[in-house]
Parts: structure tokens; C-alpha cells; sequence
């Protein structure tokens, strides 16, 4: 590797790249080192305090002949790499290392400068009991924090770089031991097939893997909070971190997970299955309520009792809109208002809920636009989808309302109860890297069904064995 | 591509499983809550209580009717529901009807044109009561305005059921049993009577649920049967109650008797019906077996509670008073010709080859053979909080 061409290429590369620095220092012997750095990438202070500092001590090269050894032993850095190529030193650089060039010996040490957010509470995953750090866009920071909470040596980390331009760093979390060896394999190798340019956040990992499925259901979630990811690798999960990315994926996610929270495992068992019971009643009443209401009202009016026939007639009697319509226009409304209150800074989010209280609520029924009933029903549905943190799960949610409202309009309760045979097909028929999407119910795995399932009992931290989590082959 | 074709398939069974389903919005719907069958020279007269469904306002501003009523007359009762349809903007929705009210001229001459109506049309409800109206006309009754509820029919069809089981001289027949009854040989329909107490004029002016004491009220009762002569009878109150008792319908009816040494009356209330009726084809005998539990709820004569004797005299009293009841209505099955209780089915249940019900007629030759034998078992268990009688200051020896 000669140092005069390498010079003369970096030096070009610094015409469109200004942050680019080079430092050309002389020590005795006339020999030349060159300090490069990146300005933008790096602390200031730490190149200056143990790389600049160190060699304007004339003296440290007194009596060494030796540079290489000089450099290596004496600059107090932990973080110390040679170099051996030209890509190299340019990689060393966009990290945020300090590289020094010589004759006899080329180096880098580690001098990068904070320039991540510090470790703060989850904004998408709130929590009132528990831990409530999360995870930060710094990826060793995210690696810290899984560590800081599994201290053992079986905890694994495999690293790859995936993207051509972006050069991005993925880690593969999992427990040697607990995590099984088949899900470990398919992992690796979806990962290691991927062809792609860039990768800004854990959401291209996610599409690029999942594709197994047709569904939207979420087979991959992408989690905030450390807790969350430690007891799901405890569980024999995997979690992929991302650089840059403060989402953490997890393989696999079953269904049952998205009922399952953080907080569930620091509250009684009794009232974390109680709160489980309840959510998996609103995801069908999510899901269901609108186009069931819709099938009574507009197909199969013999099915209600006089006096809600008299109820809702009188309440949708002022309605101009057929009731589908009304029901559609009505859920529209909500989402535009929904995705406002999402994009709208905090500062500014009471004008929203005013609106859309104000408006929706009250104004558009005194006016006879939509029927109360109707509000009441959509608010109940809406509602009931937000108890789901995940956004693909809601996304999900709203997917089956809509088809729901749609063949319940047309055809009535056999339409309601079509999809709802529509949507048992669906989740029976995923899975999530070979693990069906309804264990332990679908297949029935008793044990694990009342340990940790809609059910949870007490004993639930105690032994780890989530044996359905392996595929056949390697039970037998 | 299988799911494909499982989704095609799922697709296709929709549309043949809904059929000629139609998309019809709530709104739009004349929920019609009861119907009024009667006939004037030789045409059909419909009427039809519609729900009179309005913007729902704040409770107790709206002092309007709830209901409309609108009539029609044809030839054939479909014709003059089409006439009823021509008056109302709304389309006339039948599933929610509750009660329907024919005259006794349908009854008697009229059965099969109606019942071939109902059962043809797909929209019907076959768990609406059928009642019938003699005294006055269906169209009478159900422009009459009542309390409590908004919609009459409701009103008729909240106080049916609870009158068959406390007072026990009504008859719940649902359309269903009705036509059943009819067609199946061992047993006749039974109807409840259904009157207004007064025909004074301002009975469907809504004025009149302001005033205290409403001028006119619906009666319901007694029950109705077929004669010799398939003409309705009515039957008289005590052989009504008689009725409900042997069917073990009625769960707490009354029965008020005259004391022995004084010119009192006491009543006592039924707590417990035990019922078993059984047949034995050897001694072509019906057998009905009652055991009653009675508490005294009325008590004014001179006898003494606490003392056994009395009590056995007076349960004595009680089981011949019904056992009378019994009997004259068991007479009148013999006389009318006319099986309104249902001991065909009974014998038929328990020796199918005894009687030939497809080619004989059993209210004629089967049910005169038959002897009954009624046993009643009555036992006062409650005698309320009181153990005399109360008697005014001074009056104590």
C-alpha cells in the first residue's frame, strides 16, 4: 500500500467532501504521518486530547525507532484497528475513526462524536408500570440496553453490513440454547439474500423477509422497548437490531402477541388475563361491530327486537345517506382525524380533539347528517382498534372492518358471517417462519395455552420452555 | 390457484345462500306491530297498526301518536293489504307483527283463506298471538290508545302474557299453534277474547293519556272455543281458569270462596301447580291428576287458623270447587264435540294404535268413548303474617 498515491486520492476526494480533514504531522527522521478525519463524525476533543496530543510529544519518539510499535502501544484508544487497503480507510472514516497514515504502518482508532438522542421514554409504546426506557437510533446503545438486562454468556450476536450504499450494520440477537437452531438458520438466510442499496430503518428488514405470507397481519412486530425485546428473547425469539433504527424486529410474532403487552408481566395475573379477555373482545368488536349494525339495519331487520327496530328506525330517520354510506363517510372522517391528531405537535393537538369532538359529535348529528346511533357505533369500533399498539395490527383491523361493512351491506348477516369465516381462513392458514399463526390454540398446545396465552398464570416468569416455538424436525 | 377457486366458491355460495334478498334501509321501513282481520259484506277489511316512526326527540315532549293505523278492504285479504300499501309512504314490514286480531265471523267461516295468506307470504311472523274480537270490531280495538307503552299491539301483547299466568282466563296462541292445531286432528285451537270495557268516542285521542282515568281500557278474556257446529263459545271464567290449571299454565291465579258462618269471602292465591294427566287405553280413562299449593292472601271469616280441622275443611272446599270447574268444562269438551285441551294428542302420544286419527274423526266417534277421572290434591301451606283476623277496637271478647 503506498502512501503517496493514497494521499493523492484522498486529497482529490477532498474537493467534494470538505468535512474531510487531513493533518500532516512530521516526526523526527523526517518521517510523515497524516491524521484524516472526518469533522462532521467525529469529537473534536477526543482527536485532539489522545491522537494530535500524542504526537506533539517530541519526545515519545526519542528513543523508539519503531513507529509502528510507538503508535500501537502508546495512543490510548480501545477501540484500535490496522488497515490494510484503501476501501478501508475510507469505511474507517464514515464510521467516525480517526485514521493515521504512514509509511510502515497505517491505523485507525475509534473517535466518534455523540450525535444520537439520548435514551428517552417511549413516545409509540407508553407504559405506566415497568421500565419505560427504549430504544434510541444509536445501535450499540440498543445492544447495551438488551445486554444490561440478559447477562449471559449464551445471549448471541451475529453481525452483518447489508446495503450497498448505506453500509448499514444488522445484528441477530437470540438465546443460544433457548432460540431454535431452524429459526436461527432461515433467519440468516433470508437475511444474507438480500440485494438492496440502502436500508434507513428496521421497516425495509421487515417487508424484504415477511414475504412468505399474503396477509396483514403482522408475522414480524417491530418493538421499542428493551423489556419487551429481553423477555421475548427468553422466550426463544430472535430480535433483529437495525442501525439507526429504533425499532427492533422480532421473529416470530404470533397472533397472541399482539394482545400481549409489557405491562402485563409487572401487573396480577388475574388482572393482566382480564385485560387480555378484553382486548381480544375488542379486536372482534374492531373488527365486526360496523358491519354487523349495517347487516341489521339495512338487510335482516327481522332479526332485532321491536324496540331497537323502533330505536334505530326513528334515530336513522332524518339520515339523507343510505346507511352504508353514512357509515363509510363516517369512518373516513374518523381516519382523517385520526391520522391529524398523529401528525399534529403536541402543542397543537387540542384543536383537533375539539374539532373533531365538536363536529363530529355533536354538530353533524344536530345538523341530521349521520344518525347518532351511528357515531356511537363507529367510536365503539374505532376505539376498540386503538387498544392495539402495533400499527400493523390496526392496519389489519381496519382491512377486515371495511370488507366486513362491505359484504354485511350486500349481503346481510350471511355476509357477516362470511367474513367472519374470511377472516378464520386467513389466520389459520399464516405462519411466521414456519411457526402457525394461532399457537397455541391452533394447534392446541395446553401448557403454554394457560401459561402465557389469553390466559396468563402467575408462574409464567419462573421456566423458560417454549417448545411449540420449534418446528417438528427438531422435536423428534 | 386452490385459493383462488375456494375464494370463487366462498363468492358463489353467497349469492345463492342470500337468494332474493333485498337491500331495503331501516328508515324506510312501516314496522307493522298488529293486524285486524275482519269481513263487511263479503269484503275483507284489513287493519294495519304501523309504528308512526318520527326524528326521536327528547322523552316526554312528544305528545303524538306512535302509531297509525290504516285500513283497506278486497276481495282476498292480499288485495286489501295492497290497498292498505297504496295509503302508506312507507313499505309495510310484517316481521315484527305481535298480535293479530281476527273477528269471529272470520273464525267461523273465513279460517282457511286466512291462514293459506299468512303461511304463503315468506315475511310473516309466525310467533305473533292471534286474539279474537266479538263484541267489537279488530279496527275498534286497535285504535284505541293505551298506557305505558307507545305502541298498543305492545301493550296487548305484555298483558296476554301476563294475564295467563296471574289471572289465568286468557290463552297465549301463537299463529303457529293456531294453524297446527287446526290442520293436526286431536286437538283444536283455544282463543282469548279480546273487547274494549267502553266505545266512548274520544278513545284515540291522544288527549285522553293526559287524563288519570283512561275512558276506555283493552279486556282480555275469556277463552273462546269451537262448538258442535265449529261456532266460537265462550267459555265462562272459572271453566277458563279450570283450563289453565289442568294445562299447568297458570302459575298464580286466585280462587275466592264464601266463609261458612259469615256472609265474608276469602281468596287464596295459587303458589304450586302440579299437573299430570295420563291415559289408560285398557279403560279407555283419562286420568287428571292435580296436586295445588294454595296461601291464604284474603281471610275475613270466623274461623279459627290454628286449628288443623279448619285448615283440612277449607283445602276440602278448595279441591271441590275446582273439581266442579273441572268437571263442567270437561262437559263441555263432551258437548261441543270439541278437543280444545288436547287429550287427542295425549292418546295418540301414548298408544298410537287405540284411536285412527287420519280416517276417522276423533271429536266425533273417539273422544265420546272416553270416561274421565279428575283427582285434585290441594294443601294451604301459607298463612300470611296474621293469625286472627282483624276486628275493630272493642269488638274482642
Amino acid at each position: 500500500m503506498d502512501i503517496n498515491e493514497n494521499i493523492k486520492k484522498l486529497y482529490k476526494l477532498k474537493s467534494n467532501m470538505p468535512d474531510l480533514v487531513i493533518r500532516e504531522i512530521t516526526v523526527p527522521r523526517r518521517q510523515k504521518v497524516y491524521v484524516l478525519v472526518i469533522q462532521t463524525l467525529t469529537s473534536e476533543d477526543k482527536v485532539n486530547d489522545f491522537i494530535l496530543k500524542y504526537f506533539s510529544n517530541k519526545d515519545l519518539f526519542k528513543n523508539k525507532t519503531n513507529i509502528k510499535k510507538s503508535i500501537s502501544e502508546f495512543i490510548p484508544a480501545i477501540n484500535f484497528h490496522e488497515i490494510n487497503n484503501y476501501d478501508e480507510i475510507l469505511n474507517y472514516l464514515f464510521n467516525g475513526f480517526t485514521v493515521v497514515l504512514s509509511n510502515k504502518f497505517n491505523a485507525s482508532f475509534e473517535t466518534k462524536a455523540l450525535i444520537d438522542r439520548a435514551v428517552s421514554e417511549s413516545s409509540s409504546e407508553p407504559s405506566v408500570r415497568g421500565p419505560k426506557d427504549s430504544f434510541n437510533e444509536n445501535y450499540q446503545t440498543n445492544i447495551g440496553l438488551i445486554r444490561r438486562r440478559i447477562k449471559d454468556k449464551n445471549l448471541y450476536l451475529k453481525e452483518i453490513v447489508l446495503g450497498k450504499k448505506s453500509k448499514t450494520r444488522i445484528g441477530i440477537m437470540y438465546m443460544n440454547g433457548i432460540a431454535s437452531d431452524d429459526l436461527i438458520h432461515q433467519v440468516q438466510e433470508k437475511l444474507n439474500n438480500i440485494d438492496i442499496e440502502y436500508i434507513l430503518d428496521s421497516y425495509t428488514i421487515k417487508e424484504l423477509i415477511k414475504k412468505e405470507n399474503k396477509t396483514l397481519f403482522p408475522t414480524i412486530a417491530s418493538k421499542e422497548k428493551p423489556d419487551e425485546i429481553s423477555v421475548a428473547l427468553l422466550n426463544g425469539k430472535i430480535a433483529i437490531i437495525v442501525e439507526n433504527s429504533p425499532n427492533v424486529l422480532l421473529i416470530p410474532t404470533l397472533f397472541i402477541d399482539s394482545f400481549k403487552n409489557s405491562e402485563d408481566y409487572y401487573e396480577k395475573s388475574f388482572y393482566a388475563s382480564f385485560i387480555r379477555i378484553i382486548r381480544l373482545f375488542a379486536f372482534f368488536l374492531a373488527i365486526f361491530l360496523p358491519g354487523f349494525y349495517l347487516a341489521l339495519i339495512t338487510i335482516d331487520q327481522q332479526v332485532l327486537s321491536s324496540d331497537l327496530f323502533i330505536n334505530f328506525a326513528s334515530q336513522s330517520v332524518v339520515v339523507p345517506f343510505p346507511s352504508v354510506i353514512e357509515a363509510i363517510l363516517l369512518t373516513i372522517t374518523f381516519e382523517i382525524l385520526y391520522e391529524g391528531d398523529s401528525r399534529t405537535p403536541t402543542s397543537r393537538g387540542a384543536s383537533v380533539s375539539i374539532l373533531g369532538a365538536l363536529i363530529l359529535g355533536d354538530a353533524a348529528v344536530n345538523a341530521g347528517l349521520v344518525s347518532p346511533i351511528m357515531v356511537i357505533i363507529i367510536s365503539i369500533s374505532s376505539i376498540c382498534s386503538l387498544l392495539f399498539i402495533f400499527v400493523d395490527f390496526q392496519g389489519s383491523i381496519r382491512f377486515w372492518r371495511y370488507l366486513c361493512m362491505i359484504l354485511s351491506s350486500l349481503f346481510g348477516l350471511i355476509g357477516f358471517i362470511v367474513t367472519f369465516t374470511l377472516l378464520l381462513i386467513n389466520l389459520c392458514s399464516i405462519k411466521s417462519f414456519g411457526i402457525p399463526y394461532l399457537i397455541p390454540y391452533v394447534p392446541f398446545y395446553k401448557k403454554e395455552a394457560l401459561k402465557d396465552g389469553v390466559i396468563r398464570s402467575e408462574s409464567s416468569s419462573s421456566k423458560i420452555d417454549k417448545d411449540y416455538l420449534r418446528s417438528n424436525d427438531e422435536k423428534n | 390457484m386452490k385459493k383462488i377457486k375456494y375464494l370463487i366458491l366462498i363468492i358463489t355460495f353467497i349469492f345463492v345462500l342470500t337468494g332474493c334478498e333485498t337491500h331495503k334501509e331501516i328508515s324506510d321501513l312501516g314496522m307493522v306491530s298488529a293486524m285486524g282481520i275482519e269481513k263487511i259484506n263479503d269484503e275483507y277489511l284489513i287493519s294495519v297498526q304501523v309504528a308512526n316512526i318520527k326524528k326521536s326527540t327528547k322523552m316526554g315532549t312528544d305528545n303524538s301518536s306512535k302509531v297509525t293505523l290504516y285500513t283497506g278492504s278486497g276481495k282476498t285479504p292480499f288485495e286489501a293489504i295492497r290497498e292498505v300499501s297504496t295509503k302508506s309512504s312507507k313499505k309495510l314490514y310484517f316481521s315484527h307483527i305481535k298480535i293479530i286480531i281476527l273477528s269471529d265471523e272470520i273464525i267461523n267461516d273465513n279460517t282457511e283463506e286466512i291462514i293459506d295468506f299468512f303461511t304463503r307470504d315468506n315475511e310473516g311472523n309466525m310467533n305473533a298471538y292471534v286474539l279474537v274480537s266479538t263484541k267489537n270490531t279488530p279496527s275498534e280495538i286497535l285504535s284505541t290508545i293505551t298506557a305505558f307503552e307507545d305502541v298498543p299491539a305492545e301493550y296487548i301483547y305484555n298483558s296476554i302474557i301476563l294475564s295467563e299466568a296471574s289471572y289465568g282466563n286468557t290463552r297465549i296462541l301463537s299463529f303457529e299453534d293456531f294453524v297446527n292445531f287446526l290442520i293436526k286432528p286431536g286437538i283444536d285451537p283455544s282463543f282469548t277474547k279480546i273487547s274494549l270495557s267502553s266505545d266512548s268516542k274520544d278513545k284515540n285521542n291522544t288527549e285522553t293519556l293526559n287524563a288519570i282515568n283512561l275512558s276506555s281500557y283493552i279486556n282480555l278474556g275469556n277463552i273462546l272455543v269451537f262448538n258442535k257446529d265449529n261456532k266460537l263459545v265462550e267459555l265462562s271464567e272459572e271453566e277458563s281458569v279450570a283450563f289453565n290449571l289442568i294445562n299447568g299454565k297458570s302459575s298464580n291465579s286466585i280462587i275466592t270462596l264464601k266463609c261458612d258462618n259469615n256472609d265474608s269471602y276469602y281468596t287464596l292465591e295459587l303458589m304450586n301447580n302440579s299437573y299430570n294427566i295420563k291415559f289408560n287405553s285398557k279403560k279407555d280413562e283419562i286420568n287428571i291428576d292435580l296436586k295445588l299449593t294454595y296461601s291464604i292472601s284474603d281471610f275475613n271469616c270466623e274461623t279459627s287458623l290454628l286449628n288443623n280441622d279448619s285448615i283440612k275443611k277449607i283445602e276440602k272446599e278448595i279441591e271441590n270447587k275446582i273439581k266442579n270447574n273441572i268437571n263442567s268444562l270437561l262437559n263441555k269438551v263432551i258437548e261441543y264435540q270439541s278437543d280444545f285441551i288436547g287429550f287427542g294428542t295425549l292418546v295418540k302420544s301414548r298408544d298410537k294404535n287405540y284411536f285412527d286419527f287420519e280416517n276417522n274423526d276423533w271429536n266425533k266417534d273417539g273422544l265420546s268413548n272416553i270416561k274421565f277421572k279428575t283427582n285434585v290434591k290441594v294443601s294451604l301451606e301459607n298463612r300470611g303474617d296474621l293469625i286472627n283476623i282483624v276486628k275493630k277496637e272493642g269488638k274482642y271478647e
